[in-house]
């Protein structure tokens, strides 16, 4: 093993990733893409395992293996050609989710594929049912939008005219379809030629060996961080509070065996399937998975697929972790992902407590529009996530308003979502007691409000946390609950929408009308607590009370202080 | 998942009945610990089902 050319070898592939990123940040048309990040580019070697990947969605970092290693059972490698760029996003082909777009261009180095260039990323607009893809009462996966074997978009350089017709005539904002894909292209093209410098610079066998090494250099570190973990068998369970079809709880489980210096991670005990959007599929309990073992080992890991050979992930068919054809699907990556990464943190904080987190607000908040713009005379999309409160650590308080654990996304900026969309900001602000009390606080959650400015604006949303909080850890008290309120022009109440709507749920739901001057609360949940609230430094507390993070109530009730540490 | 004779898909997706992967072309199909049929990615899943079952059982007896 050259550790020296792996090194830079490894670095300079995530520098291709890096630069892939930007590429299509800089590209796209939508804030989904150029202001969210809600993608992911990397390298894969031939058998579809990850060589390389940059810092961008969790989520899709997990299940790009699951997925490309599915398209080439399907799409041999032999069919492939020079130039060709093919498009996927069937979940039920190992994708994440309908609105997650995955292109992949194979990389040919004397006449043989070595690798694949791969760029994810989440397109705001896949027709279905509501606009923006996110149909919380949808119960069919035909109901959710436009589903795509691998098909080749690009064929030997060019466009395969075919596919883009089908696909743009199937969605409602095609002009900004088309932009996101060339930029999801884009990426991908220049993922192929910067690999290709690479690789010519290194000699192909030279390169491919430094890279196998790399892999089970990966593997090592992965195995000596697990071998630190005491064997043994741990439970834990967290919920997703209903589907939005059916008034009721699924449980999602994990039961985590550590044996020497592999982890099995077993999902026996989950909830059947659900009839409402909620369900995740293999790739996303897989992703999941790797999401949490990543978060409670060394960052420093190269992270590539060797990372994964020792967790072995069992998804029981035909539960809330594993749908099978064609129950819907679309919340179980945004919403049901954190969720079980969570739940296997929650195990996990039986063994290591150390290592883990309280539980973050585990939603992405998926608030989805559409309509038509005046100012512009034409339709648009949006797809819009929030942060969460984090949850804290064992030592140090969960940060403010970060989007969730599979995520990685920013929020886009009041200013662009003003201009692009015709909504007024009210409100942005932190919502003082959401973090969960704890020794170390969790982090804080937000309140946003709204205000049409147009006669009518089709909302529909797919989240979670209005009725079951964030957990805390050892003695730390649970983040604050989320929330979607409406108000109507001229009213002074605010309504969830199962009061305004007549819902069934007030956290999934489809296609709600929004008029001129209606306004629209968004709460997002805070983290969860670690540790004793009454051991938390005094000084820290006033600071909280301070900032606005802790009312003086609550510095009393729930930490203990006395009257005089507010003052 | 697999094909129809023609190449066109069958909108069957076929997955191990442990750990839920996919199951293409490797497979095994066998008695599970029900007595019924049932399709198995690797020897490992195999195994798993029925060291699963005896953890259980074990539980259950100290519980």
């Amino acid at each position: 093993m050259d550790v020296v050319s792996m090194n830079i070898i490894n670095s300079s592939m995530v520098s291709i990733c890096r630069e892939m990123g930007i590429t299509l940040m800089k590209t796209s048309y939508s804030t989904i893409f150029n202001e969210a990040l809600d993608f992911t580019c990397g390298l894969a070697n031939v058998k579809g395992e990850l060589i390389a990947v940059a810092e961008y969605c969790p989520a899709q970092i997990g299940g790009m293996p699951v997925l490309i290693e599915n398209c080439i059972k399907e799409l041999p490698i032999e069919d492939m050609k020079p130039g060709d760029v093919i498009l996927h996003n069937d979940p039920y082909r190992g994708g994440l989710h309908v609105p997650e777009h995955t292109v992949f261009k194979p990389i040919f180095i004397d006449g043989e594929v070595i690798g694949f260039a791969v760029a994810i990323g989440h397109l705001a607009e896949i027709g279905g049912m509501t606009p923006g893809g996110f149909a919380g009462e949808a119960t069919s996966i035909f109901q959710e939008g436009l589903r795509l074997p691998p098909v080749k978009i690009i064929q030997e350089g060019k466009d395969n005219e075919e596919v883009w017709k089908i696909m743009l005539a199937n969605v409602r904002t095609p002009r900004y379809n088309y932009g996101d894909l060339r930029a999801l292209i884009s990426a991908a093209d220049l993922g192929e030629e910067r690999l290709t410098e690479l690789i010519q610079k290194y000699g192909k066998e030279f390169f491919l060996k430094t890279v196998d090494d790399l892999m089970d250099y990966s593997e090592q570190r992965m195995r000596a961080e697990i071998a630190e973990i005491p064997n043994g068998h741990y439970e834990f369970e967290d919920y997703v509070e209903n589907d939005g079809i059916e008034d009721k709880i699924f449980t999602i489980k994990a039961n985590v065996h550590v044996l020497d210096d592999e982890v099995i991670i077993d999902y026996d005990g989950t909830s059947p399937q659900a009839r409402g959007p909620i369900n995740a599929t293999y790739g996303v309990a897989v992703s999941a998975a790797y999401n949490a073992m990543l978060h409670i080992t060394d960052p420093e890991i190269p992270r590539n697929s060797g990372c994964f050979r020792p967790i072995k992930v069992v998804a029981p068919p035909g539960t809330v972790v594993n749908v099978d054809y064609p129950a819907p699907e679309v919340g179980g990556n945004t919403e049901t992902h954190p969720r079980i990464a969570f739940t296997i943190i929650g195990a996990f904080s039986k063994a290591v407590p150390e290592r883990v987190a309280a539980c973050e607000g585990g939603t992405h908040l998926n608030f989805v529009f559409g309509g038509y713009h005046e100012d512009y005379d034409e339709d648009y999309v949006c797809y819009d996530l929030e942060g969460v409160g984090w949850g804290a650590r064992p030592y140090a308080d969960g940060n403010n308003m970060c989007d969730s654990i599979n995520g990685n996304c920013r929020t886009t900026p009041v200013e662009v979502f003003e201009t692009r969309y015709p909504w007024l900001i009210e409100a942005f602000r932190l919502v003082p007691d959401s973090g969960g009390a704890g020794q170390y606080r969790g982090g804080l959650g937000a309140e946003k409000i709204l205000r049409s400015r147009s006669d009518l604006i089709t909302v529909s949303q797919m989240t979670d946390r209005h009725k079951i909080a964030p957990f805390g850890l050892f003695g730390g008290k649970e983040g604050g609950l989320g929330a979607t309120l409406i108000q109507k022009e001229g009213e002074k109440e605010w309504k969830d929408v199962s009061e305004a709507y007549g819902k069934v749920s007030t956290s999934k739901f489809s296609n709600i009308s929004i008029q001129y001057g209606d306004r629209v609360k968004i709460v997002t949940p805070g983290g969860g607590g670690y540790g004793d609230p009454k051991l938390r430094d005094p000084e820290k507390l006033k600071e909280d009370i301070l900032e606005g993070f802790v009312s003086e109530e609550a510095a009393e009730t729930l930490y203990g202080a006395k009257e005089s540490i507010s003052k | 998942m697999r094909f129809a004779s023609s190449g066109y898909y069958v909108e069957k997706y076929e997955k191990c009945s442990v750990c839920g992967k996919l199951v293409y072309e490797e497979r095994i199909t066998q008695v599970n610990l029900e007595g019924k049929e049932a399709l198995y990615c690797s020897e490992w899943c195999i195994e798993w089902e029925k060291k699963r079952a005896e953890l259980k059982k074990k539980k259950a007896t100290v519980s």
